[in-house]
């Protein structure tokens, strides 16, 4: 499975330059929010784009740009965007399915084929789908778009479930970590069959789901179902454990859910996690809810093409249930063969893509 | 445990490759079942029918397969949940959003029942479900048929042996839940798709 094309759009601005200069060496881009009020909530700093952005006309031009960079043409000979599916995520809401519909209408594709809508691993699991369509050699291609934008509602629900830190810092895995911050995020991916005459930029090497069957929001504390999703992952691509480079972990600062990633990481490595590099971008781009897994698995590609890991920002000091080696201060050289991309989310629902370098 | 019995055939669009193209139904349920028909209260979610009238199909056609919770473990380690909702759950979120844009503070409660996943989560966990956890906005007419699309993607891609999908809408409230099974496991010979069916 080939990585021939994506596109992202963040608090960083658009483009891979853009996340590699800004998001990887650990400056943080949270900022006081001023697209909506936020007098009455306990947090008032989110990492947004400028402006009033449009969600579809964002996801209109991350599709654009990801295809051009993967050699699609808008109309070919062969109408390609017409025959591909174009597998989207986003909160679900009365305008999710018309988003999606134009979405697609104004980018060339036929219509959009779903909207995955599975919280935090919504991302993740229409790019699994994805995988899974063009591996069974139900389609050669397939193009995922997702898109997040902080507004008023999502801000105001994970304010008032106490879920934003109230020091305005994300600190994966760190001692003192508070919460999340919420942060825009749009991005598309294309994916393609080996043996297409696209010029690959990664590889999918696999992809993984498990569920906790735990509880509505927390993680099953002993990281069970999120270790089972990434050795699905390597066991699709044929690969041990200790081939991994690196590990872009959903970390999204609070207590319970870095202690269980910290937990799952230790049964998929074992004592072999004290040799693998972790950071959570979503220290410094917030994290994007539906969009955050298709986010970072651009900044995974990005990490295994660019040679350096990107730093885990906000730590403070060492958790003892976080062990791992973090990476801290600044980005970390490193060219890892294959690079595995975690996200958990409500509901129970764990997802693991593996990264392999082109 | 309820012996796995064939309710119905169903062809399935499976991926060529998969080796096998079809699933079979083991259980079925609908919400309302009738005009007198009744939503039970799930604990811990408020305002809204969404999550109730999932729980309650799911609950339904569990219980005319597996009898009382949890399941039986040969079949809980890889059964998937998958929900699918054209618009979710409405109400939750836009309380939220004109509660938050007037100035307010949503209520708590609100916090995790505003995803589709979080009900999902309570199911799973009472019946002991570990397959993967799932929700989509179908884009087509049929919704109920784009989530046993998407479980026949993690059957044939070896994700989950047994798929719980349930649609589910408001206003007006309606629900329904089919537990899809691969024939491989069950043991059942089910005619193969032909092409034009995928």
């Amino acid at each position: 499975m080939l990585v021939t094309g994506f596109a992202v759009r963040s608090a960083f601005g658009a483009g891979e330059d853009a996340l590699l200069d800004g998001g990887f060496g650990g400056a943080a881009a949270f900022g006081p929010v001023d697209r909506f009020g936020v007098l009455r909530c306990r947090t008032s700093v989110a990492a947004t784009l400028p402006g009033a952005p449009v969600l579809a006309d964002e996801l209109a031009a991350v599709v654009e740009e990801a295809c051009a960079m993967a050699g699609l043409p808008r109309l070919g000979v062969d109408r390609v965007r017409a025959a591909s599916p174009l597998l989207l995520a986003a909160h679900a809401g009365r305008e999710t399915v018309d988003t999606a519909t134009e979405v697609a209408a104004r980018t060339g594709f036929r219509r959009p084929d779903r909207v995955y809508t599975a919280a935090c691993v919504a991302a993740s699991s229409a790019v699994a789908d994805a995988a899974a369509s063009i591996a069974a050699g139900r389609v050669d291609r397939a193009v995922v778009a997702a898109g997040f934008l902080v507004d008023a509602g999502t801000f105001g629900l994970f304010d008032s479930g106490r879920a934003l830190a109230r020091d305005g810092v994300v600190r994966p895995f760190s001692a003192g970590r508070q919460g999340i911050l919420l942060g825009d995020a749009v991005a598309a991916v294309v994916l393609e069959a080996v043996g297409t005459p696209a010029t690959p930029l990664a590889r999918l090497a696999g992809w993984g789901r498990a569920g906790d069957a735990y509880h509505v929001c927390q993680p099953r504390p002993d990281g069970t179902g999120l270790a089972r999703a990434a050795t699905a992952a390597l066991d699709r691509a044929g690969l041990p454990a200790a081939a991994v480079g690196y590990v872009n972990a959903n970390g999204t600062g609070t207590p319970a859910s870095d202690a269980a990633e910290s937990a799952a990481l230790r049964l998929l490595f074992g004592a072999g996690l004290d040799r693998v590099p972790v950071s959570s971008t979503k220290s410094v781009h917030g994290h994007a809810l539906e969009a955050s897994a298709l986010l970072e698995l651009v900044i995974t590609v990005l990490a295994v093409r660019a040679g350096r890991l990107p730093v885990n920002a906000g730590w403070l000091a060492a958790d003892p249930g976080c062990p791992l080696d973090l990476v801290l201060d600044e980005p970390r050289p490193a060219r890892p063969e294959y690079a595995l991309s975690l996200n958990a989310a409500f509901g129970g629902a764990n997802t693991a893509l593996l990264v392999g370098a082109a | 445990m309820t012996a796995p019995e064939l309710v119905d055939r169903l062809l399935l669009p499976v991926p060529s490759g998969a080796g096998e193209d079809a699933a079979i139904v083991l259980a079925k349920a609908q919400w309302p079942d009738s005009d007198a028909d009744t939503l039970t209260p799930v604990a811990g979610f408020v305002l809204s029918t969404f999550s109730p009238l999932v729980a309650e199909v799911a609950e339904r056609c569990l219980r005319a397969r597996y009898g009382e919770p949890p399941a039986v473990p040969e079949h809980a380690g890889s059964t998937a949940l998958v929900l699918a909702s054209a618009r979710g759950d409405m109400t939750t979120n836009e309380a939220a959003r004109d509660t938050a844009e007037a100035g307010g503070r949503v209520p708590p409660l609100l916090f995790y029942q505003s995803n589709p996943n979080a009900v999902l989560g309570w199911i799973a966990a009472r019946w002991e479900l570990d397959g993967p956890v799932l929700s989509i906005a179908p884009t087509g007419e049929d919704p109920l048929a784009d989530g046993q699309h998407v479980a026949g993607l993690l059957m044939a891609d070896g994700e989950a042996a047994e798929v719980l999908v349930i649609a589910a809408e408001l206003d007006p409230d309606r629900a329904e839940a089919v537990l899809l099974g691969s024939h491989r496991k069950a043991g059942l010979i089910v005619p193969t798709a032909t092409e034009g069916q995928r």
